[in-house]
Formats: structure tokens, C-alpha cells, sequence
């Protein structure tokens, strides 16, 4: 071998040598390949499968959809068949604002709230199906009842989010509880405090809320606004016109402080969770408790109400004497925002959300005893009484109140719920906590 | 061999795959991070130029003095109890069990091993107070006492969550500081005992200072492991109550995850980056200072 070959074998080595680490690199890089991430796409952009993308915490919706599919909806489903993906709560925030940014967003998907609201980052791509303007061309949107409808549009600002659950929310009370101590459901405020007052007398826990869900407490201030303000008391926070800190405000905060210090909710309310709270209901060792209309669920389970389904009622929150508000605006929400991906609309997706709209709250009533925000076209037999009642509650209900968190951005929901349970212990003082939530506000 | 290793572009093309597999999956992403301190937006929104703002921000982000001090703090009580409770474990293997330590060794160290987020399972129900009283609260009252919520208050949360990270890792010290302890030679502790050193003063003027090395290299492990505390934080109080016990990770985590602000969650992460590399060159420089002394004092 010459000299001159030995050289150039020696230069073409090294060469070969870095080209094949170069495309060792590029392959290591590389997306992998197959179609994940497509969100159920064809090329021309249009869905090929009805993928759902849900939570892992909440099967009722995907549950009577795979219903759905297999009867009401079986001929959608064998032109689109479903396909439903869970993933945990806490990932939505970021895992769908990631899907959103590729392009790769299912057909439909749990939203991020603050983020699918008219402004947020999720609501301002582009990637939201406007669903009013969409069920009306089907001609379904008289499938949408009118008060969720409302609903949607007062906490989003428009119609993002299909109304898959339909809640109000109050106080519920154990009747048997209230007939030995001689009381009657209590309309206003004062009446409230009267009723804890005697049952904390009689070594009864008046009320049980978790500081693991804020939510739970921070409920409490909302609705005590909204009746001594009237419903748009949040939206003149939000507006300016309004302050947390104002004197009238934070009188919310106060009564709320008060019913804390007076032992009305027991020991250890900050770390107390949900599932505390619903077993010390339904066993019977509280008297009321805050919570929306979809714990009818445990009204009707028997392992977990243990005092009678008889024993349970409800009642709205009362009224705040000389304020603005009605008892008869019940604070509602829609469950979690399930939208729709306007890239991947296509016939045959507008063809699954008509059979939605029209068969879906039937069947989750029917199956699950649960309402939703759909109309009920087929008459369904044998409604227990309490579901009637409530749904006849969502009927004649006005006004939607919105929640505390509802105006504000997820930094403002952090500052008002992780220190609720502290409101009511006694760890931070009312002043602090509304001066909080409006420094909170003020950030946003 | 030789040919191949003394050839410069031999060397470079071996490594060149892995040096850029590292700079991909490791430099490029911290570049990145640093980058993105500049501009405000996220994935979804898209990125703008705000210049120094996200830091003229964290100067005044009341949120974050107060994690940086409640990490500092931990950092600190943390650091030193898990290495002083690993050291005194390691010298009761060394001296008083000896060979009869093997047993407790595993022992101790089986919590290293457990998830962190199974360990603060444990912790939360061992000092819960629903559904039922747990077992600590439950002490509590067969001594005549009433049950406290122990995540209550910021003050009771951080012994919880001290405890628990003492219990979780002085296994790991110990082993560490043993590893250190047996490298002695056994002939200076014989010397030193038969010059009359014994027990405190056998550990306080021998063993100190011989295994001073490696306890500096578990202090340094300890404080940027306990500066970078996040899963055991969030599975037992999630921060709270309300932000009472939130490290600067978490607050980072937030920032970027639950309120998609990647510039200024970039910025809390530099932030978080400097102060751990602070601490880390404090802890060597003192240390060097320490060893110049002894060279000093021994001339």
C-alpha cells in the first residue's frame, strides 16, 4: 500500500468515523416515528378517531360515553371510533398547553381552566371549537340546557366547554340531626350561625370542609359576597371598582374566621382531605356541609351514606339580611372544561357531538344518577326524589355565582386556597388573607 | 493502543459522540433555561423580550424571599442533623459494634431505598389526625395529651418534614461517613489510646480530624440535596399551610407548571442554581482555610 493511499485512508477514517457519530447524535434526537402525537388526525388535518383525552380522577364522563358508543351513538362510533386517554389532574395544565403548542391535541380534551378562558393562552390560539356557533349548525344547541349554557359563558366569557356535568352548589344537612335539636333549615346568615351555634351546644360538629380542597372554604366567601353584594360582587373586584380589602368585603372573610374560631368545623381542618369530609358527613358526625350537587353519587351509595339517604337534604346558602343577592342564585359550574380541538372538526366529529348532545344527559341520568348540562330527551324513570329536587333547583335558578377563584388566574387560586384552611384555624387573620387574595389580584 | 490514544483526532472522534449526546440532553437545555430568563410567555403563547425584568421581579417577589429562606432554613437544620446523626451512627458501627454492625448498617439504611413519596405517606398518616388520630397523636392522648394537627402550622410541618428527611437519609451519611471512618488506620487509634485518648477525646483529636475529608464531601451532599428538596415537600404538606413550607423548587415548579410563566421559572431556577453553587464554594473554601491552618500550626 503507497504512502499516498495510507494518507487518505488515514484522512477518510476519522471522516466516516464523525459522520457516523453526526447521525448517531440525529437519530438519538429524533422524534420517534409512528403517528403519537397526531391527536387522531388524517393529513388534511380532519380527525380519524374520536380521541378523548379525560382525567384519570374522573371516570363518569368517559364512562357513559363508551356507553354512548355502543348504543346511542354506535353508527358515529364505527365512523369515528372512540378512543379515550387519561391523564392525572395536576398534568393538564401542562401536558395540554404542550399538546396544544404541537398540534397534537386530541379531538376532545379536559382544558386547563384559567387558561380556556376569553384572554388565556389556550382560549387566544385558536385551538378551542367555538361550540355555540358549532351545535347550532347542527341544530343541537336546543340540546344544551339554556342555565348551563349561561353558566359556561358567565365563568369562560364563551362557549369553550361541553357541559358533561351540571352543579350546583349549597349546604347539605342532616335531617335527622336538625330534627333532634329542633331546627329548621335556615335562610339567612343569621339563622346559619344560630343553627351552628345550637348544634355545637348539643356536642354535634355543626360543619366539616377541607383545607386540602380550599375550595371547600373559600366557597364560603364567594356566596357570602355574592348575597350581600349581589352576583357580580367578584366582577367589580376584578373590574377595579371593588377591593378584597374594602371594609364590606372582608366582613366575608370575618364571619367566615368567626365560624372557625368558634370550633363550628372541628379539630384539624387544614390538613383534613375530601374524603375526610364526605365520610364525616354521611357517617354522621357532622351536621352540614358545603358541597356541589354531584355528591348525589354518595347520597345514593350506601356503603358510603351511612345515615340514610331519608336523612340527607339540602338547602341554598342563605341569604345575608338587607344584601343584594338572592338565595334562589345558586354558585354552578360544569364540571371540568371539556373542550374541542377546532384543527380536527370535521363532519363525522360534528356528527359524534349531535349524538352527545342529544342522548347524553338521558343516559347519565339513567346510569348514574348524575345531571348534566344536556337536556334529558328520553323521559327516564324512577328519579329519587333528592335528584328531582335539585334539578328542579337548577330550573328556577336566576343567577350563576361565580366562585371565588372563577375571575382570577392560577396564581390567585393558590393564594386563596392553600390558605383557606388557615382562615378558619386561626394561622392567618382575615385582613392578612383578603389582603393576600388582592395583592394576588393585583399581580395578575 | 498507544497509536490510537496519542492521535488527537482518534481522541476526538471517540469522543465526540458522547461530548455531543452531553451537551445535547444536558448543556443545551441549560443554556436554554438561561436564555429563556430574558423573555416572558410559554410554549402556547409564544416568547417575547423583557429584558431584565424577571429579575427586577424576583428582586421584588416577596414569595421568593420567603422560600429562599424557608430552603436555607431547611437546608441548614436538615444538612446538620443528617450528617451528625449519620456520624454518630457510623461511629457506633466502627467502635462499638464492629463487626457486629452489619445487621443494624442494613437496617438503618432501608429507608435510602424506599420512594420519597411512600416515605411521606407514612409520615403524614404517623402524624395525622383524620380520619382517625395517628399513631404520634395517639401517644399524645394515651399520656393525657390532645391531639395537635401537626400541618397546621408552619413551625409543626417543619419539624415533621425534618424528621422525616433525618429518618429517610441518615442511612446513606452513615454508610458514607463508615466508608470514611474504617480508612483509619487502626495503628493511630491504638497510638492514641495508649497515650490515654479515650472515647470524646479519642473521636474530638483523632477521628475528627482524619475523617475530615470525607465528611466534607457528605455535608456538600447533604446541603445540595436538601436545597433541591421537592417530592418529600409536596406529598406531606404541599407547601402549606398556605406557603409556609414551600421550598424554592416547588415555587419554581408552580411558576413554570401551574401558572406556564417559563421566563420568570427560569429565572427562580438560576436563582436556585446560584445559591447552591454559593453554598457548595463556601463549604470547600472554609474547609481549604481549615487545612491551611492545620499546615501552619503543624510547621
Amino acid at each position: 500500500m503507497s504512502a499516498r493511499i495510507r494518507r487518505r485512508r488515514t484522512r477518510l477514517v476519522p471522516a466516516l468515523a464523525g459522520l457516523a457519530a453526526l447521525s448517531m447524535v440525529a437519530v438519538a434526537c429524533a422524534p420517534a416515528g409512528g403517528n403519537a402525537g397526531d391527536g387522531g388526525g388524517d393529513a388534511d388535518g380532519g380527525a380519524t378517531e374520536f380521541t378523548f383525552l379525560t382525567t384519570v380522577e374522573n371516570p363518569q364522563i368517559r364512562d357513559e360515553l363508551t356507553r354512548l358508543s355502543e348504543n346511542q351513538c354506535s353508527a358515529e362510533n364505527e365512523a369515528l371510533p372512540l378512543v379515550v386517554d387519561t391523564i392525572p389532574q395536576a398534568d393538564v395544565n401542562q401536558r395540554v398547553s404542550v399538546l396544544a403548542s404541537q398540534d397534537a391535541l386530541p379531538v376532545m380534551f379536559v382544558s386547563p381552566t384559567s387558561e380556556s378562558k376569553v384572554g388565556g393562552d389556550m382560549y387566544e390560539s385558536g385551538a378551542l371549537l367555538d361550540l355555540e356557533e358549532t351545535l347550532t349548525d347542527l341544530g343541537a344547541w336546543e340540546d344544551v340546557l339554556p342555565a348551563a349554557a349561561s353558566t359556561v359563558n358567565t365563568i369562560y366569557g364563551d362557549m369553550v366547554s361541553l357541559p358533561f356535568q351540571y352543579n350546583i352548589e349549597g349546604f347539605w344537612y342532616n335531617k335527622a340531626i336538625f330534627a333532634e335539636n329542633g331546627l329548621e333549615v335556615p335562610t339567612t346568615w343569621d339563622d346559619f350561625t344560630e343553627a351552628a351555634a345550637t348544634l355545637q351546644e348539643a356536642g354535634v360538629q355543626p360543619l366539616t370542609a377541607s383545607g386540602g380542597q380550599g375550595w371547600t372554604i373559600t366557597r364560603y366567601i364567594s356566596t357570602y359576597l355574592a348575597r350581600a353584594h349581589g352576583v357580580d360582587a367578584l366582577a367589580q373586584v376584578s373590574d377595579g371598582a371593588a377591593s378584597f380589602t374594602d371594609p364590606d368585603y372582608l366582613v366575608a372573610a370575618q364571619e367566615l374566621a368567626g365560624l372557625g374560631e368558634a370550633g363550628y368545623f372541628g379539630q384539624g381542618i387544614v390538613s383534613r382531605d375530601m374524603d375526610t369530609v364526605t365520610a364525616e358527613f354521611f357517617g354522621g358526625s357532622a351536621a352540614m356541609m358545603y358541597n356541589g350537587s354531584w355528591v348525589l353519587s354518595n347520597v345514593y351509595d350506601e356503603e358510603d351514606n351511612t345515615v340514610g339517604v331519608d336523612n340527607i337534604g339540602f338547602f341554598p346558602f342563605p341569604e345575608v339580611t338587607g344584601g343584594a343577592g338572592s338565595i334562589d342564585d345558586y354558585p354552578a359550574n360544569t364540571g371540568t372544561v371539556t373542550a374541542v380541538s377546532a384543527a380536527l372538526y370535521n363532519d363525522k366529529v360534528g356528527d359524534w357531538l349531535a349524538c352527545i348532545a342529544e342522548n347524553y344527559g338521558s343516559s347519565l341520568l339513567e346510569n348514574q344518577g348524575a345531571i348534566s348540562g344536556f337536556a334529558q330527551n328520553t323521559e327516564v324513570e324512577g328519579v329519587e326524589p333528592l335528584v328531582a329536587e335539585i334539578t328542579e333547583r337548577m330550573a328556577s335558578a336566576e343567577d350563576a355565582v361565580i366562585w371565588l377563584e372563577g375571575p382570577f388566574g392560577q396564581r390567585f387560586g393558590d393564594a386563596a386556597g392553600l390558605s383557606a384552611g388557615s382562615l378558619v384555624d386561626g394561622g392567618i387573620s382575615p385582613e392578612d388573607y383578603m389582603a393576600q387574595i388582592q395583592d394576588a389580584v393585583e399581580a395578575e | 493502543m498507544r497509536d490510537v490514544l496519542g492521535d488527537r483526532k482518534a481522541i476526538v472522534i471517540l469522543l465526540a459522540p458522547a461530548l455531543a449526546f452531553y451537551t445535547l440532553i444536558k448543556l443545551v437545555p441549560i443554556l436554554w433555561s438561561l436564555g429563556l430568563t430574558f423573555f416572558d410567555g410559554n410554549v402556547l403563547r409564544g416568547y417575547e423580550p423583557v429584558g431584565f425584568d424577571n429579575f427586577t421581579r424576583l428582586v421584588n417577589d416577596a414569595v421568593f424571599w420567603e422560600a429562599t429562606a424557608f430552603t436555607l432554613k431547611y437546608a441548614l437544620v436538615a444538612t446538620v442533623l443528617q450528617v451528625a446523626a449519620g456520624y454518630l451512627l457510623a461511629i457506633l458501627y466502627v467502635f462499638v459494634l464492629r463487626k457486629g454492625s452489619a445487621l443494624l448498617r442494613t437496617v438503618v439504611f432501608f429507608p435510602v431505598i424506599l420512594p420519597t413519596v411512600a416515605v411521606g405517606v407514612l409520615f403524614k398518616r404517623l402524624f395525622g389526625i383524620h380520619p382517625t388520630p395517628g399513631p404520634v397523636n395517639s401517644l399524645i392522648e394515651s399520656f393525657g395529651g390532645q391531639s395537635l394537627d401537626w400541618f397546621a402550622s408552619g413551625d409543626t410541618s417543619f419539624l415533621v418534614l425534618i424528621l422525616m428527611d433525618v429518618w429517610r437519609s441518615m442511612g446513606f451519611f452513615a454508610v458514607l461517613l463508615y466508608a470514611g471512618l474504617v480508612d483509619i488506620p487502626e495503628e493511630v487509634i491504638e497510638s492514641a489510646r495508649m497515650d490515654g485518648a479515650k472515647g470524646a477525646r479519642l473521636i474530638r483529636h483523632i477521628v475528627l480530624p482524619l475523617s475530615l475529608p470525607v465528611l466534607l464531601s457528605a455535608v456538600v451532599f447533604a446541603v445540595n440535596s436538601t436545597l433541591k428538596v421537592f417530592d418529600s415537600i409536596l406529598a406531606v404538606t404541599n407547601g402549606g399551610p398556605g406557603t409556609e413550607t414551600q421550598p424554592l423548587t416547588l415555587y419554581m415548579y408552580r411558576t413554570v407548571f401551574t401558572y406556564n410563566e417559563y421566563g420568570y421559572g427560569s429565572t427562580l431556577a438560576l436563582a436556585l442554581t446560584i445559591i447552591a453553587f454559593a453554598v457548595t464554594i463556601v463549604i470547600f473554601r472554609s474547609a481549604r482555610k481549615d487545612v491551611t491552618a492545620d499546615k501552619a500550626a503543624s510547621r
